[in-house]
């Protein structure tokens, strides 16, 4: 598989914090990555880095080979872990406003999903609870057959039957060949349907490596994870 | 993608300005038959002595005049405010996170934006003509004879305007007074975008707050720069004809160099310094 994601000495400070430091990072294309790290370690600042939401300080980025910009925008499809979408609108019109601007967003599956949800197209997005808003959300995104899709902390802050559509609704849904990378720290959860992890403390990089390896050394992610940062 | 771009941003803006345009319209109307009736009943009680209550009619116009200035001044702020927020939200807050992350370039952000600011302002014009044509229209029915002498009057002023103005140039002076008017205009609402922008950049964490102090901060700049500048025009306008039209000229220049260098500012805010926490 092709690199799908690089990163190149990535550096973000917050006035004298630091979001980021010397990030170097070279995913592959076609698997779904667990980004893992403690609150605070640059998972977000990451995501949102290569988003284009947030400028890095130094370092760069390429996604498919190309600089942050328009062109990449194309092709990532974005969650972030709050709502952006305009809480007036209908659901109709949320999907007419994705589907007149991304040229890979399948309106027939969301539509499909959204049913399956129980949530009327012609509602108004202030109308739902919080838990469904975000439901909404992710449909839209996982809806769009992107290249990469960047999911932050999509699993935060909902109950367990949650946690299970969220999943199921990712992993059947993403675009084939498709990257997917997952923030969280709820590590026990996701890494069932992880392909590789990659550890991230105060901003930089821990480890990088298969979830198949770590089975195969009789371990879960989840107790690697506490055994790294344990050491730390 | 620049009219998909233009087509939500005048819903957005639609949603809350189209309702306040149709009760402007309504509220001419109402106005309109209220100036009917009371310059009838004005007329009525004059043609009777009745002092008390023609006295009453005419405080009734006055309440009428004052409603009107009122609204027009609320719905001409409301829009502005309005598309001043607008540009707010969708670039600095939570918004923001889809705002950039469609595949749209910063330009073509930025046009929507400033399309969508002289479109709306140019409607809120035309409704505010409508709204003051109806009114009219009940001034013409309820008070004839008062508006024919106003309508003298007015017809005088203008006069005195225009040969005021009319130097040997011609109509060069008035037609360069007003371009530099409109273009003074436009680059007041580009600085005004600018000012958010940049308040947005510095304060991360109180957003909203820094765009209203940089908004306060280059305001004030630019209001004495511009006013020392319009003390210059007054006074070789007064003596000049020559001195008016070289500083409408210098004017619509400077302005057009302050519009160039507000979106070279603003885009590069946006394209560079853009930090959504």
């Amino acid at each position: 598989m092709s690199v799908i994601l690089e990163t190149k000495n990535l550096t973000k400070n917050y006035g004298s914090a630091r979001g980021l430091s010397d990030l170097s990072l070279t995913l592959e294309g076609g698997k779904i990555i667990g980004l893992l790290g403690s609150n605070g370690s640059g998972k977000t600042t990451l995501i949102k880095m290569i988003a284009g939401i947030l400028q890095p300080t130094s370092g760069t980025i390429t996604v498919n080979g190309l600089p942050i910009s328009t062109e990449t925008k194309k092709i990532v499809s974005y969650l972030p872990e709050r709502t952006y979408l305009n809480s007036w609108m209908r659901i109709s019109d949320i999907l007419d406003y994705f589907e007149d601007f991304y040229a890979d967003f399948d309106k027939a599956n969301a539509l499909r999903m959204l049913a399956t949800l129980g949530v009327n197209e012609t509602a108004k997005l202030r109308t739902l609870s919080k838990g469904t808003r975000e439901k909404v959300q992710l449909v839209l995104v996982m809806s769009r057959k992107a290249k990469v899709y960047l999911l932050d902390e999509p699993i935060a802050g909902v109950d367990p039957v949650a946690r299970e559509f969220i999943l199921e609704t990712i992993l059947s849904n993403r675009a084939p060949d498709s990257t997917i990378l997952i923030s969280t720290h709820l590590i026990a959860d996701v890494e069932k349907v992880l392909d590789r992890f990659v550890f991230i403390r105060d901003g930089q990089l821990l480890m990088m490596q298969d979830v198949e390896k770590v089975k195969e050394s009789g371990k879960t992610v989840d107790e690697l994870f506490r055994e790294v940062y344990r050491c730390l | 993608m620049f009219i998909k771009g233009m087509k939500y941003e005048f819903r957005a803006v639609a949603r809350i300005v189209l309702p306040m345009f149709i009760v402007f319209l309504c509220a001419a109307m109402i106005m309109s038959l209220g100036f009917i009736l009371d310059g009838r009943v004005l007329h009525f009680l004059e043609s009777n002595e009745n002092n008390v209550l023609s006295a009453l009619a005419g405080i009734a116009v006055v309440i009428f005049a004052l409603g009107l200035i009122f609204l027009l001044v609320a719905i001409n702020i409301a829009v502005s405010v309005l598309i001043i927020y607008r540009f707010y939200v969708s670039f600095f807050t939570d918004e923001g996170y889809l705002t950039f992350t469609l595949p749209l370039t910063i330009d073509c952000h930025l046009m929507i934006k400033i399309f969508s600011m002289f479109l709306w302002s140019l409607l809120s014009l035309v409704v505010t003509f409508v709204g003051l044509l109806i009114i009219l229209g009940g001034v013409a029915i309820g008070y004839t004879d008062a508006l024919k002498e106003f309508w003298t009057e007015f017809q005088y002023i203008f006069e005195m305007m225009w040969i005021s103005y009319k130097t040997e140039f011609g109509a060069a002076p008035l037609l360069l007074g007003i371009i530099s008017l409109i273009v003074t205009s436009v680059f007041q609402s580009f600085l005004l975008y600018f000012s958010i922008a940049l308040g947005c950049m510095i304060f991360k964490k109180h957003r909203l707050l820094g765009a209203i102090i940089s908004i306060f901060c280059v305001d004030t700049i630019y209001s004495v720069f511009a006013s020392f500048s319009s003390s210059i025009v007054t006074i070789f306008g007064l003596v000049s004809g020559v001195a008016f039209i070289v500083a409408s000229v210098i004017s619509i220049v400077l302005s057009v160099i302050g519009i160039i260098a507000a979106y070279c500012a603003m885009k590069y805010i946006l394209e560079r310094k853009l930090n959504l926490d």
